[in-house]
């Protein structure tokens, strides 16, 4: 049997440009690792001219690219750690609390009332858990952090209990789910986690998680009962963990009425909460959200309009 | 012909080159999706388990170490890197927390992945697919890489589109060659 034939040969045999085909052809048929490499190759050049969407590979490599500005991280997390001593200083001890998510994916923003969730990360059924810092003030402005950036903004004016949610996206719905926390709230720091809503699970990928049971008018101590003991790799939480949880999580069925009631509760006598949707394209569509469905959005604004969901990016209150 | 741009591309990946390494992922994402899709038979974990995959690979430089320089052997590195990192993920169910009755049926797949199997169960194993693997390599050319694209992951169609063929052609040859394999197989004492 002559020697086995390189890569460049067998790709020339397959594009039909080498000159002894017929000994090749034989020398497949009995040489196992030269008809693996030719295997190997078709499969290649095919698999070459069917690339996937490039939103795939767009989406890995904007993840990725977390990695390349680690300092932007380093620098975001100094300044979480400023706003939180600050923040808990003035905070006052009969206040609603404060909510503290942080991740590291992506970047969050602070709109309105609703937290935006950068680019997702996929994990089992749920897009999501990619945070940034947010600091809410009890007095008239919050501080935004976004992560994205480097940047600090200082908006004016009002602190809405909804961010005591979380922000997922069901892969299959293709749609937003706020995951309300009821009296016990699960704190995350550095971390990237995910709620599985139809169990009530949590994973914990990365960083540490705390479930608080927060009293009426106290103090919420953000570094007291940090459970160090969860940080790690990807674990289920343990059955008594899990069984805290269980009925707490609850999705809601449409962002759209349900945060209208919301906000009606928090700004009584306020009828009409108005809203921005986020299209795709990048355009927007102000109005108020009537309903939404598995398939589509309606909006009320100059006329009644339809969104498909998948056209759907965000869907943020513009703030009374 | 996008392979014969590969030591280029490869080069550049090498050096950092965020364009070149994109380009290599798109090259070589459909055979890795076929890979992770023949083992775990579910769409989500799939694409969950590959786009983890991928981003580790680009955030950790994985490719700076690959020591070759010609496709196949990239794609064999990259198979590798892929089956390490699918068993060292998902061993983490197996933590002493988990109850097997409290995990769903794709992270049970992912146990039964992760675990490996009795000395015994790996040896017959092992005798079974030699004899296959052998049986297949009995084939005449023309049907064992149809047979071998078959078991790739590649539809009739791919297949047709690959070598040039009608997809009757590739059908045809499929069962032909499948009966051949029994025929072999039976033989052997195996039931096919």
């Amino acid at each position: 049997m002559t020697e086995h034939f390189t890569e460049s040969e067998l790709l020339r045999y397959i594009q039909g440009a080498q000159d002894d085909s017929d000994e090749i052809t034989s020398h497949l048929e009995n040489c196992e690792q030269c008809f693996r490499t030719y295997i190997t190759l078709l499969e290649l050049t095919y698999d070459a001219r069917n690339p996937p969407n490039e939103d795939i590979t767009d989406r890995i490599m904007s993840q990725a690219s977390v990695r390349f500005h680690a300092w932007r991280w380093v620098a975001a997390g100094l300044l979480a750690v400023i706003s939180v001593g600050i923040v808990g200083y003035f905070w006052p001890s009969s206040g609603e609390g404060r909510v503290i998510l942080s991740g590291q994916v992506g970047s969050c923003t602070l709109d309105g009332s609703l937290i935006s969730v950068g680019k997702p990360v996929a994990v089992g059924n749920l897009q999501s858990a990619s945070f940034s810092v947010c600091d809410i003030r009890s007095d008239d402005d919050y501080l935004v952090r976004t992560l994205e950036n480097g940047s600090v903004r200082k908006e004016s004016s009002h602190q809405y209990r909804i961010l005591k949610g979380v922000i997922a996206v069901d892969r299959r719905r293709n749609s937003p789910l706020v995951i309300e926390m009821g009296d016990v709230t699960a704190l995350f720091q550095g971390t990237k986690a995910v709620f599985d809503v139809s169990s009530g699970r949590v994973a914990v990928l990365e960083g540490r998680v705390l479930l608080e049971r927060r009293e009426p008018h106290a103090s919420w101590p953000v570094e007291a009962g940090w459970s160090s003991n969860l940080s790690g790799s990807l674990r289920p939480m343990q059955p008594e963990e899990v069984s805290k949880l269980r009925g707490l999580f609850r999705p809601l069925p449409s962002t759209g009425a349900t945060f209208q009631r919301a906000m009606r509760d928090l700004h009584p006598g306020r009828d009409l909460i108005f809203q921005e949707v986020t299209l795709m394209s990048g355009k927007t569509v102000k109005g108020i959200v009537r309903s939404e469905s598995e398939h589509h959005v309606v909006v009320t604004a100059t006329g009644v309009k339809r969104i498909p969901n998948k056209d759907v990016k965000a869907i943020r209150f513009i703030p009374p | 012909m996008i392979l014969e741009d590969f030591e280029n591309t490869l080069a550049g990946a090498r050096k950092g080159d965020r364009a070149s390494l994109q380009k290599l992922i798109e090259w070589y994402w459909s055979n890795l999706h076929r890979f992770v899709s023949m083992r775990l038979r579910d769409p989500d974990q799939t694409d969950d388990l590959l786009q983890d995959f991928l981003i580790d690979l680009v955030r950790r430089d994985v490719v700076s170490r690959f020591r070759g320089g010609a496709p196949v052997e990239l794609r064999s590195f990259l198979l590798s890197c892929l089956q390490t990192f699918m068993k060292g993920r998902y061993k983490a169910l197996l933590s002493e927390s988990v109850r097997l009755e409290d995990v769903g049926d794709s992270e049970r797949l992912w146990i039964s992945f992760a675990v490996s199997s009795s000395v015994e169960d790996e040896y017959v194993r092992n005798e079974d697919v030699a004899t296959i693997h052998e049986a297949i390599m009995r084939l005449r050319l023309d049907y064992r890489r149809i047979v071998q694209l078959h078991l790739d992951g590649y539809t009739h169609a791919e297949i047709g589109a690959i070598l040039n063929i009608p997809r009757n052609t590739v059908s045809s040859s499929v069962s032909r060659a499948k009966e051949e394999l029994r025929n072999f197989l039976s033989q052997r004492g195996l039931r096919p």
